[in-house]
């Protein structure tokens, strides 16, 4: 047990000595799986939990009457005395791990390259009455979660190099005909021809509406390309294949290939390419890929 | 334009109103003047800006803080004027506060501001999905914006007050609009500010909401008044 807990039971409101209030201080000293650390108005540290003595490698006795900032001076070159400061007038604070990393160094959890433990805290006022008498800091644990996002954000990366590596215009398709994920090439196919802007990946840009409006107005590419999308998309092709050609100032051939999403129900990938000159118009690979 | 509502047997009528916004209890009207909300106006900028440096040294990036439009509506009113194009916003961060001025205080964003917000803040590209890392960045910088504009009305006041701990809401616009109400009948008013946060080189509009009762602005009222004839 903490032996400062004692000293903390007059800074509690008046309310029957059932123990209930001990018992609280008792589970957040001993049992919560959160650093809590409880100080005074000097920043002397009161309360040390067991949590922090097993990251932190500083024990109850090391600790407890000792000022923050002379345990860990990085918290006075790093700003964070000031929160303290905020806090003592009655201010609460949120340290967000993304715009801190730590509120102090602890001894890294999960594996990677992390260094320290990387935390979110929170440090609000500790008051007894209207007065504020100390602050209390309570800190979480991160890091498993940091290093899932910087490996979620690094397959990202990689998904999004190689799709922007091939020289195919792709795009990803939702049920609806919503434009949900594009590639480099297909960016700069839509930007290049004017008449594909409503292509770019942008909120609201919907690949069978444009293809609808087109047909609407008479293109039968855009009809047949209409139906292919949407029979993959039904899943009622595995594969949808076309030339087509685009007049300009000189006659381009392109071929789009549709495809279901591996591993989904109902998004398609697009894609389309520049040829040299068409070899049939069209393709249909039916459920059974005969 | 008026909104009448009835609170404790008594007309009170709360309207967005130039030059002053007045309510009228027990028939007497109580009015914030033009100068105690240019004063106020003026107080909240001057805290807006203290914030803006802490977080320009925090980011390693210019912020500021937009000076804030403010206007007092009734809660149902104020509520309605968070709302975007008929739309409520889609995430909040609130913080209660309590003492001689009580009530709670709201920061509403849309998910695309939310998610550039984060973006700048941090340096990295816009978040086009809020996970838990982006929400912890934006309550951590609404619980410094609330925390900066309560203080500034409380400090007009000369009363003291204390926060509850921040809590986020996401696509939850019953639960937001429970959350500053709940449990507190009294609180019938809010404080409308339409602000915006510069970060490097892009504008992001928020949307700040103190609700609090007639006897808090009332408090406030009388606050800002020496104030004023300090300036």
């Amino acid at each position: 047990m903490n032996r400062e807990l004692t000293q903390l039971e007059p800074a509690a409101p008046a309310r029957p000595a059932d123990g209930f209030d001990q018992a609280i201080l008792q589970w957040l000293a001993g049992t919560t799986n959160q650093g809590v650390i409880i100080t005074d108005r000097q920043l002397r540290v009161r309360l040390w939990n067991a949590w922090l003595e097993a990251h932190s490698g500083f024990t109850v006795d090391e600790v407890v009457g000792r000022e923050l900032q002379s345990l860990f001076p990085e918290l006075v070159r790093r700003g964070i005395d000031s929160y303290y400061r905020s806090v003592l007038q009655g201010n609460v604070h949120v340290l967000s791990q993304r715009l801190h990393r730590y509120l102090i160094p602890l001894a890294p959890t999960a594996d990677g390259d992390l260094g320290v433990m990387r935390q979110h805290a929170s440090i609000a006022p500790l008051t007894a009455g209207d007065a504020v008498v100390g602050t209390v800091t309570i800190i979480q644990d991160v890091s498993e979660r940091v290093l899932y996002e910087q490996t979620v954000r690094e397959r990202e990366r990689f998904t999004d190099a190689v799709l922007n590596s091939l020289p195919e215009a792709v795009a990803v398709i939702g049920y609806g005909g919503a434009i949900l994920a594009v590639n480099a090439a297909w960016e700069q196919l839509c930007v290049a021809q004017r008449e594909l802007r409503a292509l770019t990946h942008d909120p609201g840009h919907n690949y069978l509406e444009f293809c609808r409006q087109a047909a609407a107005a008479g293109d039968a590419t855009a009809r047949r390309a209409l139906d292919g999308i949407t029979a993959v998309m039904e899943r009622l092709l595995t594969a949808f294949t076309m030339e087509y050609v685009c007049q300009g100032r000189e006659e381009r051939w392109y071929r789009m290939d549709v495809v279901p999403l591996a591993g989904d129900t109902e998004r398609v990938v697009v894609m389309h390419r520049p040829i040299s000159r068409p070899r049939c118009s069209c393709s249909e690979i039916p459920l059974d890929g005969r | 334009m008026y909104h009448s509502i009835i609170v404790n047997s008594f007309p009170v009528v709360g309207f967005a109103c130039v030059p002053g916004d007045e309510l009228y209890r027990n028939g007497a009207p109580m009015i914030i003047t033009d100068t105690q909300r240019k004063s106020l106006v003026e107080l909240i900028a001057i805290a807006f800006t203290r914030t803006a440096a802490s977080l320009s040294t925090l980011v390693g990036a210019q912020v500021s803080v937009g000076t804030p439009k403010l206007r007092v509506l009734t809660l149902a009113d104020a509520l309605a004027d968070l709302s975007e194009a008929g739309r409520p916003p889609d995430l909040a961060v609130t913080q209660r506060f309590s003492g001689v001025l009580a009530g709670t205080s709201v920061l509403a964003l849309d998910v695309q501001s939310a998610g550039l917000l984060v973006g700048l803040l941090t340096g990295e590209s816009p978040a086009t999905r809020l996970n838990e890392a982006s929400r912890e960045v934006l309550l951590e910088v609404g619980t410094s914006l609330l925390s900066a504009c309560v203080n500034t009305l409380s400090s007009v006041g000369g009363a003291r007050v204390s926060f509850a701990a921040p809590q986020f809401y996401h696509a939850a616009p019953e639960l937001l609009a429970r959350a500053v109400a709940d449990g507190a009948p009294d609180l019938q008013l809010g404080m409308v500010m339409g602000t915006t946060l510069q970060v490097r080189g892009h504008t992001i509009s928020a949307r700040m909401l103190i609700v609090i009762s007639l006897a808090t602005l009332d408090h406030i009222a009388r606050g800002i008044a020496p104030v004023a004839v300090m300036q």
